[in-house]
């Protein structure tokens, strides 16, 4: 529960900050900041720390909206952007980089969406020739928050008007309310992430069961949304074979083949640095026990285990989802 | 009082520190540094000041366990709120550079937070809704070097307002509110130490 929201003063005034503020029944306390830096990237920060009780931090986001990502995390397409309008996640999954990415645990969400609409739409006209895929939820989880942000009433209309224009909203949220009110939009795909449910329980903290998130993609494809399946990170864990074929046989019983736009997966894997500072702030992690090799500064399984995991994941997918294209995120 | 962590305090004036050094049972090392080893409190005598507050800050850091916890205890003045109370600062600001510091809030309580700017002279107007002290930016300059912002807290107890001034303030008064307010500056203390 956000007790504390700190707020940049330049927009104090910004209606969203206003409509934020406003669906705050109880008495929060409230910090004005000239930059959100000043509080997000101070360095002596404890981040285990912070995850106990973050704050929220609204701020401006200034310069660059969109991201290059690389080729080999597509669904497909050739002009790829991730965008954030939100960093930091409410869940606590334990192989999560965001913990060695940012200082801070705080919830940072910049409330000048408008410039994020501008940027996409002249990315999309930039590309009119070709589809431009847009992805949110690389550093948040975009509809777990939706209840405060309004995220997907904000930036739908954007994609209802730009077809060539492909949203992905990456989440591990049920807060699907807003989407099943909305009328399907063809260009925009809802892709939950997961790991099987016994390792789901042990170290994603804080998510909902697989259960709940396998419901909820059957209610958006019995409304007509498009789904997508994200397996990333793959953990190699006991009976890997059987869990990873159970999961799949449970979705695919549940949501038609015909509603999931695609499926991708990826090994764990995290730069030195970030994986450095993983260890260090979370000693006890149960992911630390998973046999980790340096592969040219990347963090990850070694090649052989990468090659019998994939063969068994993409085995696996084949027998349950036929037809969906699959694609492996690959550094 | 857990017991894992060691909590550094500094008070500017020898009136602030009598209840507290009276409560925790602290005793006298040196001129103006007592403790209480049993339960982990360190307290200094700063006097008035930022300068001698950021002096006395990294003279206690540099004692001490580099786990430890660090709280600047003082009276502050604010336009409105009543004489007494006792506040969580939750943004200090140098006055002299607008430097501000930003304490992590993170604690079980319900103690009214509000920001805080500190002046070299004492203010007798109030010129915004901030609390106005002379030693919690010092403090903080000397304590984040060692720290980060969730282990260093500053409380302070409303000693004058736009209704009573600070010509009022006598070292009795002083003495009182803190000794009022020690069982709720305790219960924080005990608070911060779960960190």
């Amino acid at each position: 529960m956000i007790e504390t929201i700190y707020i940049e003063n330049q927009i104090r005034q910004h209606r969203r900050t206003e409509e934020i503020l406003s669906k705050f029944k109880k008495k929060i306390n409230i910090v004005y900041c000239d930059h959100y830096g000043e509080i997000f990237n101070i360095k002596s920060q404890n981040f285990r720390i912070q995850k106990k009780k973050p704050a929220l931090v609204l701020a401006k986001k200034e310069g660059k909206k969109l991201h290059d990502i690389p080729k080999s995390f597509s669904i497909g397409g050739k002009k790829n952007y991730y965008f954030s309008h939100m960093l930091n996640c409410i869940y606590d999954c334990e192989y999560c980089f965001l913990q060695g990415k940012h200082m801070s645990a705080h919830y940072l969400l910049f409330v000048n969406y408008e410039d994020f609409f501008i940027e996409i739409e002249k990315k999309i006209k930039q590309n009119r020739f070709e589809k431009s895929y847009f992805f949110s939820g690389y550093d948040c989880d975009s509809l777990a928050f939706d209840g405060l942000t309004n995220f997907v009433e904000s930036f739908f209309p954007i994609f209802e008007k730009n077809k060539n224009g492909i949203l992905e909203i990456r989440t591990k949220s049920v807060q699907i309310q807003k989407i099943l009110k909305h009328k399907p939009i063809d260009n925009c795909i809802i892709a939950f992430s997961f790991t099987p449910e016994n390792i789901s329980k042990l170290i994603e903290h804080k998510v909902p069961s697989v259960k709940k998130r396998i419901d909820s993609m059957k209610k958006l494809a019995k409304k007509g949304w498009k789904i997508g399946l994200r397996f990333d990170p793959i953990i190699p864990a006991c009976n890997f074979s059987k869990i990873y074929e159970d999961l799949f046989k449970n979705i695919a019983s549940n949501v038609p083949e015909e509603n999931i736009h695609s499926i991708s997966f990826g090994m764990m894997r995290f730069p030195k640095k970030m994986f450095k500072k993983m260890i260090k702030e979370y000693p006890n992690k149960k992911i630390t026990s998973l046999n980790f090799k340096n592969n040219n500064g990347i963090y990850s399984y070694s090649k052989e285990v990468q090659k019998k995991l994939e063969n068994i994941i993409v085995g696996k997918l084949k027998k349950y989802m036929k037809n969906i294209p699959i694609f492996n995120c690959k550094v | 009082m857990h017991k894992t962590n060691e909590i550094n305090i500094v008070v500017a004036m020898e009136r602030e520190a009598i209840p507290l050094i009276n409560y925790w049972d602290l005793k006298k090392n040196s001129k103006k540094f007592y403790s209480n080893k049993k339960k982990k409190i360190n307290l200094i005598i700063s006097g008035i000041g930022k300068k001698r507050a950021e002096k006395a800050t990294i003279y206690l850091a540099e004692k001490t366990d580099n786990n430890s916890f660090f709280l600047n205890i003082g009276i502050a003045g604010h336009k409105n709120y009543k004489l007494g109370e006792v506040i969580l600062i939750s943004k200090i600001t140098d006055n002299k550079n607008k430097y501000s510091w930003y304490p992590s809030l993170l604690w079980k309580t319900k103690i009214k937070k509000a920001p805080l700017i500190t002046v070299i002279f004492p203010k007798i107007r109030y010129t915004n809704n901030s609390l106005y002290d002379m030693e919690a930016a010092g403090f903080f300059k000397g304590a984040r070097n060692f720290v980060g912002p969730e282990k260093a807290q500053c409380i302070k107890v409303v000693s004058d307002n736009k209704d009573s001034s600070i010509l009022n303030i006598s070292s009795k008064k002083i003495e009182n509110w803190i000794y009022s307010k020690t069982p709720v500056i305790n219960k924080l203390v005990n608070e911060f130490l779960k960190v």
